[in-house]
């Protein structure tokens, strides 16, 4: 049986140590701050246009598809813990939960949106 | 006992406040910031710290949950829409124009001005009262479920996930079966929006297809 | 003599921790130091480790290559490679470009590396040797590794370049593709030990190692891990010959720095987290437990770097239909077998 205090103090530690990284390197390192170094890194080139297009929606759809399976994986957590307890009634209880969401991703396979292009 | 004694005894009362504040800071700033970007930054640390609260109370399942659905899920696929929608016209004017929008509002006349103050107020108005509407119902159904003042993970002793899931899976059958339909609804709704995105190809030029030699090949790889 | 020496410390532990029950002030103090040990020793161990697993990784993929790989700083073999490059990070230009969206590129690399560092808290590194043996141990992964994502979009927004823009969308999109599969094919295995904590599930290896009934398991975690550790041939997020190094190309100096630093402290960690899943974790026989565990776990890294300097990169659009046409019915297809499994044993 662990505690939550040692999560609260290394996520403490992992940005005290960044920082603190951060702090000890600006004793010793040069500032020389100038525009072509401050520029935006295109290969040498000059910048040109604007960073920020417009990217396909495609991106969007896969992140929709992917809060319904991570929402679902919610719940094999509980299940795969009492699996032994509950036996063949919460197997066939996860295949029909399962059965369902296999629907909609087969659904989705034949309207051809799990492809990128 | 000392007072040192009670002093860390109050730690996780402090922790909750502590964690409160973070919330209802982040929460505000979610509405407050110009950038939309950063709302949705401000948005995922509200919900690590609604999961910071649920570690309070002894519901680890829960809070694992919380940031596994709410930060790796939810709050990804806010960025992504962000992402994906006109950017220009999203942090373009934001990021040039000061303070209350000042920058849209000079070209317009003081009629316009007027009028356009007047309904941003009565939108303000209806936001709030829809807020105090929701916060009522809440309020209500937390009062009304007679919630135990013993967290039971304390009471049991065994991991929250094993109770979670003899609950979930015995008494609460219909109700967990019935979310697989919600989120079968979810997933048909994405579907739909893909269909949508597949009609409506070719009208926007898409930053990623033009990206150079990769973006060239994916337009080459329609299978 | 070590054993006497850590039935000493361990009756020196015993004693203070007694002693310091006694009040909760005493008690919280004890848990406190207890705790700031703890971090400095998990921290001393990743920047030890990633010293030497970048200096592996050169030799490695040198010795791929038909190359020698770093032979000049320090003798025999470049040992001391990777402490002078680090050396001269520490001593290089702080850059932050100034279309930079300043307050998200300072954050990111400390989400990215905060991240790695939480991972940390379930390694089981021994019977005992683990940060803080957490109930929902799995779970608590899985969660960990959202901040990940996070941070890669973070950092490719922040920078407003085009490249870290692509990168960070095309590397997101990946992660969340494949952690689906990860966290199904992970399921089989708290399927079979019954338990979400790491520790546990080492345990419940002493008989059989996971990977021996989990075999298409592991094979969708491997390559889910991948995509998590973001290395060829599912390196979309940096894909250095396309997007020149993706989502970090504007981080230079320091703030690079930890990124490199995150990048092979999470190799270590997942790689940690591969072996206590499917390779029994510290179980063995003769050794001490922890010379079993970091005897498994630089052999699984060797494994990872042998694939990444084998095969070529993949495209965005292979690796998505990859994920959710091969690798999610491959992980569904081992759930169900698995419960299967259970159900007759």
């Amino acid at each position: 049986m662990g505690s939550y205090f040692e999560v609260l103090l290394f996520l403490l530690t992992g940005v005290i140590f960044v920082f603190v990284g951060l702090g000890v390197a600006s004793l010793f390192r040069p500032a020389l701050p100038s525009t072509p170094k401050q520029s935006i890194y295109e290969c040498g080139m000059r910048p040109f246009g604007d960073t920020l297009g417009k990217f396909r929606v495609r991106y969007y759809v896969f992140a929709l598809v992917f809060v319904v399976f991570d929402v679902e994986a919610v719940f094999l957590y509980p299940w795969a813990v009492v699996f032994r307890e509950i036996g063949l009634v919460g197997f066939v209880e996860m295949l029909i939960f399962l059965g369902v969401l296999v629907i909609g991703l087969v659904y989705a396979w034949k309207k051809r949106v799990l492809q990128w292009s | 006992m000392s007072i040192l004694d009670r002093l860390v005894l109050f730690l996780p009362t402090l922790g909750f406040f502590v964690l409160g504040t973070v919330i209802l800071v982040s929460a505000w700033m979610v509405g407050q910031v110009r950038r939309i970007t950063h709302a949705a930054f401000f948005m995922v640390l509200a919900f690590t710290g609604v999961a910071g609260v649920f570690v309070l109370l002894g519901a680890d399942f829960l809070a694992g949950s919380q940031v596994l659905v709410y930060v790796g899920a939810i709050a990804v696929m806010f960025l992504f829409a962000i992402m994906v929608s006109d950017l220009k016209e999203l942090s373009g004017p934001a990021a040039g124009s000061g303070p209350g929008g000042s920058g849209s509002r000079a070209p317009e006349g003081d009629g316009e001005a007027a009028a356009a103050r007047t309904a941003a107020r009565a939108w303000v108005l209806l936001a709030g009262l829809v807020a105090v509407a929701f916060a009522g119902i809440v309020l209500a159904a937390v009062a009304k479920a007679g919630l135990p003042e013993v967290s039971v993970p304390a009471a049991s002793g065994e991991p929250t996930t094993v109770l979670i899931g003899r609950e979930l899976f015995t008494k609460f059958l219909v109700p967990f079966e019935v979310a697989s339909v919600v989120l079968l609804a979810a997933l048909v709704g994405a579907i739909v929006l893909a269909a949508r995105e597949d009609k409506d190809r070719g009208l926007g030029e898409e930053a990623d297809s033009g990206a150079g030699a990769a973006g060239r090949r994916n337009g080459g790889v329609t299978a | 003599m070590p054993a006497d020496l850590g039935a000493f410390l361990q009756g020196v532990f015993d004693q203070v921790h007694l002693w310091a029950s006694q009040s909760p002030f005493w008690s919280a103090l004890f848990t406190l130091g207890w705790g700031i040990v703890k971090v400095v020793l998990v921290l001393g161990f990743i920047i030890v480790n990633v010293l030497v697993l970048v200096w592996l990784e050169r030799k490695f993929s040198g010795r791929v290559q038909s190359r020698l790989g770093p032979m000049r700083v320090g003798r025999p073999h470049g040992w001391a490679q990777t402490i002078a490059d680090m050396i001269k990070l520490l001593g290089k230009e702080d850059i932050v470009p100034r279309a930079a969206d300043k307050a998200l590129f300072v954050i990111a690399p400390v989400v990215i590396f905060t991240a790695t560092m939480l991972v940390y808290v379930v390694v089981p590194m021994g019977p005992r040797a683990i940060v803080s043996d957490l109930n929902i141990g799995v779970l608590y992964l899985a969660a960990a590794a959202s901040f990940t994502v996070i941070s890669v979009l973070m950092a490719g927004w922040g920078s407003s370049s085009k490249w870290s823009l692509l990168g960070a969308l095309r590397g997101a999109a990946m992660l969340v593709s494949y952690e689906v599969p990860m966290v199904l094919a992970v399921m089989g295995v708290v399927l079979l030990s019954g338990t979400l904590s790491t520790n546990a599930i080492v345990k419940s290896q002493s008989g059989l190692w996971y990977i021996l009934v989990q075999p298409i398991g592991f094979l969708v975690f491997l390559a889910a891990l991948f995509a998590e550790l973001n290395r060829v041939p599912f390196d979309l997020a940096e894909a250095e010959s396309e997007l020149v190094s993706g989502f970090n190309i504007e981080y230079s100096g320091l703030r690079f720095a930890f990124f490199f630093l995150a990048e092979y402290a999470n190799l270590l960690a997942l790689s940690a987290i591969a072996v206590t899943l499917y390779f029994g974790g510290w179980q063995g026989p003769f050794l001490p437990p922890f010379v079993w565990f970091m005897l498994k776990t630089y052999g699984f890294i060797i494994l990872v770097m042998w694939i990444r300097w084998t095969l070529p990169r993949v495209r965005v659009d292979q690796l998505l239909e990859f994920g959710w046409k091969v690798l999610l019915p491959a992980a569904l297809v081992n759930l169900a077998v698995t419960g299967v499994y259970v159900l007759l044993t």
